[in-house]
């Protein structure tokens, strides 16, 4: 038991994509989110080293500022963590959801010649459960684990049609708006154009 | 309690299996004139699929470029707006994707993509042996694999929405200012003409009055 823990604590470290950040440089990164959506991030860095092309493991004084904002620029969380850490939060409103980080080494600066791979995984909707805890705080059987995994998938998928149903709402007013521009730029310019036709012999 | 325990084990040994989810999906933002890449650790012999979309900006297109450890390019195209390209690593180390938007000089590009390394991870090691599940385990499987398929055309036709949205939007702006615009020269156009002919009436009048007398 206490080796798989151990080795399942290595598999953390599993890989993810990662770009390269100059020290203080912000990395910002947008969802799109239905309200009621639950959003997990988790981050990891090391050093990259451009002489000796290769990866080295931070100084744990590093920072790493998370900053996310909701689609009225309300700050949702604000924070900062260590060279590997995770962050969550649900969406309230429906829209863009912005997911900023940058890293701080002020106690300890970078090395010359050293640029940062954050690596960063987010993840939405059904995809943040752990249903190793799910199983464990319910004592779910496997048969009853599968279907709540499939009760969740259902649940974000109806958030997301919940979701497309608002858009296509705010479409609709777009589009609409559009026609009447055009209807009423019609309708002026018919208005100076028949007095001017009808009235300027007579002038 | 001693299935709990049971379904502990099978999930945190089915963790161990580590050809696993590696995979991303994030929007960023792409300015203009600028060139923005990824990187990702892959093993050797992985199907790897690599999907993007180009969700507002300009002419909704970006380059894409994919190179491998070694930097020999698997997939290069130009000003594309959405693409998905599959691939199986041959080398193990650092694969290299960028997106370009530095033939643009004024707009700012919002690109999604989905890098998708390996298969999803099962919630149970026994998923893989198809004989030892019973009828309602294989159903609850087959359900999963549809209910993914359907949040992933979700997220496409998310993506289609907001770039239909953007696009509206962009059109109301310009028929907006274009009728305002329209409409006020029209005014302007229409009322110098009369003032401008009424003009050259009355100074023929004068002139025509001076030579009777």
């Amino acid at each position: 038991m206490l080796t798989l823990a151990l080795l399942s604590a290595l598999c953390g470290l599993a890989s993810s994509v990662f770009l390269r950040v100059a020290d203080k440089e912000r990395a910002c990164f947008t969802e799109n989110l239905p309200s009621r959506t639950r959003l997990v991030g988790v981050y990891w860095t090391r050093l990259y080293d451009e002489q000796g092309y290769r990866y080295l493991p931070v100084h744990p004084d590093l920072e790493v500022n998370v900053l996310a904002t909701d689609p009225d620029e309300q700050v949702l969380l604000s924070g900062s963590g260590g060279p590997e850490g995770n962050f969550s939060f649900t969406s309230r409103r429906t829209g863009n959801h912005r997911i900023c980080l940058r890293s701080n080494s002020t106690r300890r600066p970078l090395v010359a010649g050293g640029a940062l791979a954050l690596h960063l995984d987010l993840r939405v909707g059904d995809r943040t459960n752990n249903y190793a805890q799910i199983a464990i705080e319910d004592k779910l059987t496997e048969l009853q684990l599968r279907v709540r995994r499939l009760t969740e998938q259902v649940y974000h998928i109806q958030n997301n049609q919940d979701y497309y149903r608002l858009r296509l709402k705010e479409v609709h007013w777009i589009q609409s708006s559009t026609s009447r521009w055009i209807f009423w730029c019609v309708v002026v310019q018919t208005l100076c154009l028949v007095p001017l036709v009808a009235w300027s012999p007579a002038w | 309690m001693y299935g709990s325990f049971r379904v502990l084990l099978q999930v945190l040994s089915a963790q161990l299996l580590c050809v696993w989810v590696l995979g991303s999906e994030l929007t960023f933002e792409l300015p203009d004139n600028a060139k923005q890449c990824f990187y990702e650790d892959i093993t050797i012999g992985t199907k790897c699929t690599l999907e993007f979309q180009v969700v507002t900006g300009g002419h909704y297109d970006v380059d894409c470029r994919l190179e491998d450890p070694e930097g020999t390019t698997l997939y290069k195209e130009m000003k594309k707006q959405y693409d998905s390209f599959t691939f199986t690593a041959a080398k193990n180390g650092t694969y290299k994707f960028c997106f370009s938007n530095e033939f643009s000089t004024f707009t700012h590009k919002t690109v999604y993509f989905d890098f998708q390394v390996g298969d999803d991870p099962p919630l149970f090691p026994n998923e893989n042996r198809v004989t030892a599940l019973t009828q309602m385990e294989s159903a609850c499987v087959s359900i999963h694999e549809a209910l993914k398929s359907v949040i992933d055309y979700q997220t496409h036709f998310r993506l289609r929405e907001a770039q239909g949205r953007s696009r509206a939007e962009d059109l109301n702006t310009r028929v907006a200012f274009w009728s305002i615009g329209e409409a006020i020269i029209l005014l302007v156009v229409s009322i110098s003409q009369v003032v401008l002919l009424r003009s050259f009436f009355s100074d023929r009048k004068t002139t025509t009055t001076r030579v009777g007398s």
